[in-house]
């Protein structure tokens, strides 16, 4: 089943939103005793790059392989398309998957590897080369056709896979960490490539990594999941700059985070009392004002921290702390500055500055001020944290 | 440890398992009815070995049994292979795991007798497809065990998986990927099944019928009168034989590998 761009649109319901390309409701997977997911739902809206994020083990594969078919979910349902698919086969179903180890038929050439689905579609011989070699000029491997798999490099291989599923042109891919295996150049010029394909066909893609900057870099959406559970969801812009928990916070880049006391709060700023110690108005962003004068947990992300051997004589200074040099790291454009905030503080506490602070001149246990915005305190859900 | 020591124990080794091998092959060609003294080279033990008729028909049902019972064990062997690797939790799996493997741990003889009094109790007259029968179920664990490594090692490579999610039903998955794939390891294990039959003894004597005689019993029947330089010419055209089919083995198993997708 392959969706006209009518059919698409036509998907699209009369009141303006989307209909979900992609529909996983209330779906649960246990292998043995091990429950991997339980309840989770998520939907992929058509022509949409969305991204799952999260730490090893914690069911992505999983979930990629209950969309494709190849599990079954002990309940829930999947519907593709408005359809319940939760029963179908994976050959029956209008997906197509990039395995992370290819899975290229090694007794094929590129050719038949990525003819692959229109041979069994019964495809004509023209049209089965028609959109080969479109696929292969999508996926820059014109002239290998003859080649065989084991005579391809690893970005070669890639492309055939994704070439080998591109041809058939599903509404959805599956990608399972598909750049794993190349190394990081190859990887920052895969990923533009692949964003810039699928904006081209509007084909819907749940893409697998575990690198938060990759996901940053491709996605419209991006699910950030923890032991079969979405800790959030969202653009990657939000999910960056308002991270609900501190697991998304320290996951999706680097957080230090903080512990704080509400003191009052009002409908657009937050009186925090930051460690016992520092005293600061946060705008209101919402969900920890939940708590008033509870605990609650504040982020602060290394990159806005500044460090400066004078006091600043700025105007306005923000949030200002007298605070120790632990250790300095020099990272070639940049260098991460790690600092005992206050003398009983136990929790790490670092500043990532894009040039030496000082000229690389700051020896451990040297005092130094530690500068940052009290809109760059980031407040996390109530949350317990160990 | 000493090189020199190393290579002389290497001499030694070979000298160890090979050297009846050799002396056969010497007195093959042994102008001398007696095989203890040298008489001068010859040919006639083999130009004698080929129009004895007798021994040609033995050599003829022996390689026809082996044919069969290659084609039987490699084609239920390949089945069960399948069942075995694709479905990995089934109930029961390593049970039927094991009796697959079980005429490997039986002694023969065992074999034999069980067989025998089946088709006696059975009232099943003892034919050449009878034997046929009992040769495929001896050589049944060989095959299955070279096929299931092959198809673990192909689950493994997700290559069936992807053929399904490129929309091919499983029928046409096996025919397009597994069978493919697969096939260097159904050969390998109908080599082997076959030299099973072939060279089988015990099993063979129990339930061959009145009427077939295989090349193994038949040698045995020769060897009554002593060992004659026919059994050893004999000998070295089975061994020339196997060495062949022993190539043949290595290569159909070496020439494709999954590497490229592993
Ligand atoms: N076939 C299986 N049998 C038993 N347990 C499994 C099976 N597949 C996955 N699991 C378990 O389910 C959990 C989720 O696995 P999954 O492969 O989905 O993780 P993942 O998020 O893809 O991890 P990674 O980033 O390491 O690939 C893990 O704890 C894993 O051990
Ligand atoms: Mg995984």
């Amino acid at each position: 089943m392959t969706l006209t761009t009518e059919e698409k649109a036509a998907l699209k319901a009369p009141w303006g939103t989307v209909a979900p390309l992609l529909e996983i409701r209330g779906i649960s997977k246990s292998f043995g005793r091990a429950d991997v997911l339980s309840d989770f739902s998520l939907s992929v809206n058509p022509a949409e790059f969305l991204t799952l994020v999260g730490p090893s083990g914690c069911g992505k594969t999983t979930i990629l392989r209950l969309i494709a078919g190849f599990e079954k979910p002990r309940s829930g349902r999947i519907f593709l398309a408005g359809r319940d698919v939760t029963d179908l086969a994976p050959y029956r179903r209008d997906i197509h998957t990039v395995f992370q180890s290819y899975a290229l038929f090694p007794h094929y050439d590129v050719f038949e590897n990525v003819a692959f689905s229109l041979r069994i579609r019964g495809l004509e011989e023209e049209s089965v080369r028609e959109r080969v070699a479109e696929a292969l000029a999508l996926t820059k491997l014109a002239g290998l056709e003859r080649r065989k798999p084991d005579q391809l490099s690893g970005g070669q291989m890639q492309r055939v896979a994704l070439a080998r599923s591109l041809a058939g042109r599903p509404s959805l891919l599956l990608l399972d960490e598909p750049l794993g295996a190349l190394d990081l150049k190859l990887r920052r010029e895969m990923q533009l490539e692949l964003k810039n394909i699928q904006r081209r066909l509007g084909i819907a893609f749940v893409y697998v990594t575990h690198d938060q900057e990759e996901a940053t870099t491709m996605s419209d959406r991006i699910v950030v999941l923890n032991r079969g559970r979405i800790e959030q969801l969202g653009e990657p812009r939000e999910i960056y700059e308002k991270p609900r928990t501190s697991f998304v916070a320290n996951f999706m880049g680097a957080a230090n985070v903080l512990e704080a006391r509400v003191l009052s709060s009002s409908a657009s700023s937050v009186e925090l009392k930051i460690e016992d110690e520092i005293d600061c108005a946060v705008p209101n962003s919402g969900p920890a004002s939940a708590a008033p004068s509870g605990r609650v947990y504040v982020a602060v992300r290394p990159e806005r921290v500044a460090v400066h051997a004078q006091r600043p004589d700025d105007q306005a200074p923000g949030i200002l702390a007298r605070v120790q040099v632990k250790e300095h790291v020099f990272l070639g454009h940049s260098s991460q500055v790690y600092l005992k905030l206050f003398e009983k503080s136990r929790r790490p506490f670092w500043a990532l500055c894009r040039s030496a602070p000082m000229n690389g001149a700051l020896a451990p246990g040297q005092w130094v001020w530690a500068q940052f915005r009290p809109e760059d305190v980031l407040m996390l859900e109530p949350v317990e944290r160990t | 440890m000493n090189r020199r020591a190393l290579g002389i124990y290497g001499v030694f080794f070979y000298l160890f398992l090979y050297f009846p091998l050799l002396i056969m092959l010497a007195f093959s060609f042994n102008n001398a009815r007696r095989n203890v003294v040298w008489r001068g080279f010859t040919f006639k033990w083999y130009g004698r070995l080929f129009h004895d008729t007798e021994l040609l028909w033995a050599l003829a049902t022996s390689l026809k049994l082996a044919l069969a019972a290659a084609a039987v064990a490699s084609l239920l062997g390949l089945l069960a292979s399948y069942a075995l690797a694709r479905h990995r939790r089934f109930r029961g799996r390593g049970f039927y795991a094991g009796l697959f493997n079980l005429p490997l741990m039986i002694p023969e003889i065992v074999m034999g007798v069980g067989l025998l009094s089946f088709f006696a109790k059975a009232r099943i007259p003892l034919t050449f497809w009878t034997l046929a029968a009992s040769h495929a179920l001896i050589a049944l664990p060989y095959s299955i065990g070279t096929i299931r490594g092959r198809l673990l090692l192909l689950k493994d490579s997700r290559l069936e998986e992807a053929a399904m999610d490129l929309g091919a039903t499983e029928w046409v998955t096996f025919l397009k990927v597994t069978l493919p794939l697969a096939w260097p390891s159904i050969l390998a294990g109908a080599l082997l099944a076959f030299t099973v039959s072939f060279e089988d003894f015990v099993t063979t004597f129990f339930v061959a019928g009145v009427g077939v005689v295989t090349m193994p019993i038949k040698i045995y029947s020769m060897m009554k009168f002593g060992v004659t330089p026919e059994i050893n010419a004999l000998a070295v055209c089975l061994l020339i034989f196997a060495a062949t089919a022993l190539g043949l083995n290595h290569l159909s198993i070496s020439n494709k590998t999954l590497d490229s997708e592993a």
